[in-house]
């Protein structure tokens, strides 16, 4: 199992003193491609560690058109770090102009895969790289839904030939704030095209599951990869940590407990 | 389909980001949730990247910039630094002499455009409080 980690430079430091990390996964928005890489990322990839560029803005399922200039700039840092994947959501970001800087839900039916499968094709060409698309979490649902959750990445993945980004903290959230069993969601997800997953933090409040990621790792999402893991599932896994860093005791308690889990 | 669906894309945006009205079907209270953690991330945000501007206004930073940022759909760039800087202008005249300085430090660095702000090649300060010089994103500045 490889262990990874989301870069941030609130981390940079414990990560380059972290030897059981086996690969990163950078934020395109957090780096500018016109200016040379932060020092100990570059210290990272001259160590060998390997890197994923994941993006946050590309807007995959706006209903005007994924984010072309952001797919470009993926692109660039994709190539300017010679990542081997890179990875966007199921969801849309933008709308009428707007941004909302957050990844929000795209009705989850028919017309909805369609429109993802063009936006996704457009966004390949640009990317040249094998995309994986994850899942995520969100407080709402759309009125109109047709499929569930597991369905509708599944046609989603036929339909673009992406690989799935596997968010088990994005997993847990929905059934846990939409009362389904977190493991029978995870039963019917299409596992068997897992390219790598996500886990973070998490907390409950309000009635509701928040996955923070700036929060510590909750029971219910290590569930997950153990039971992933007891199927012999064993994809690379990355946490993502945020926000409210911790030190680098509890950092290390956290991918102790997550490959442990993943064993 | 595709403009239904932009449509309704775009009310619940709205709905999020600025408080407008739920789109019929969705459960409100959820949608204010959201919105809710919306605003809270935006706020920590800024927080994090304006520390003399958040001690200079105590509780009053976060009650306040709640309030612009459901004023300010989310800029492009740099955005959770441009919603401080709103916040910092609207207190301009009531910011302690370490709040002014780190305005006057974004100010010397970045230009308001309409995607947010973008970085300065090179700009020069000098007012009545900091002079300060900035070349491609570094500021030097203190102040007089």
């Amino acid at each position: 199992m490889k262990l990874g980690i989301g870069w941030r430079h609130a981390l940079a430091h414990f990560i380059d003193h972290a030897p059981q990390i086996d690969f990163v996964e950078l934020l395109a928005e957090d780096i500018d491609v016109d200016r040379p890489l932060p020092l100990p990322l570059r210290r990272l990839l001259d160590r060998g560690v390997k890197t994923v560029v994941h993006s946050v803005s590309v807007s995959l399922g706006s209903a005007d058109g994924a984010d072309l200039d952001a797919a470009r700039h993926l692109a660039r840092v994709a190539e300017k770090v010679s990542a081997a994947l890179v990875s966007e959501h199921l969801s849309f970001s933008r709308a009428g102009g707007m941004e909302s800087g957050h990844l929000l839900p795209m009705p989850r039916n028919g017309a909805s895969v369609t429109l993802l499968a063009q936006n996704v094709a457009r966004v390949k060409k640009i990317v040249k790289r094998p995309l994986a698309l994850e899942n995520i979490a969100s407080f709402v649902r759309w009125p109109n839904d047709e499929l569930d959750e597991p369905q509708f990445v599944e046609q989603v993945l036929h339909e673009t030939g992406c690989g799935l980004l596997l968010d088990l903290s994005n997993l847990y959230a929905n059934a846990v704030n939409f009362s389904a069993d977190p493991l029978g969601v995870l039963t019917a997800f299409p596992t068997g095209r897992v390219a790598y997953c996500h886990i973070a933090g998490g907390v409950q409040h309000g009635g509701l599951y928040h996955d923070t990621h700036a929060h510590p790792l909750q029971r219910g999402p290590l569930e997950l990869l153990r039971e992933l893991a007891s199927r012999g599932i064993r994809p690379p896994i990355l946490l993502e940590r945020d926000d409210q860093f911790p030190r680098a005791p509890q950092m290390n308690a956290e991918l102790s407990a997550i490959a442990q889990a993943a064993r | 389909m595709s403009r239904d669906l932009a449509a309704a894309q775009e009310a619940l945006l709205a709905a999020v980001i600025r408080g407008a009205p739920p789109p019929e079907g969705f459960d409100p209270e959820r949608v204010r949730a959201l919105a809710d953690s919306l605003a809270a991330k935006r706020v920590r945000t800024a927080k994090r990247l304006w520390p003399a501007l958040a001690r200079c206004l105590e509780d009053r930073f976060e009650s306040e910039l709640r309030r612009i940022v459901m004023a300010h759909p989310l800029a492009k760039e740099r955005a959770a630094l441009l919603d401080g800087m709103r916040l910092a202008e609207a207190f301009e005249a009531d910011l302690s002499s370490d709040a002014a300085l780190e305005l006057a430090r974004v100010r010397l660095r970045y230009r308001v455009t309409a995607e947010g702000l973008k970085r300065r090649p090179f700009a020069v300060t000098l007012s009545a409080r900091h002079v300060g010089v900035a070349v491609l994103g570094k500021a030097i500045i203190r102040a007089r």
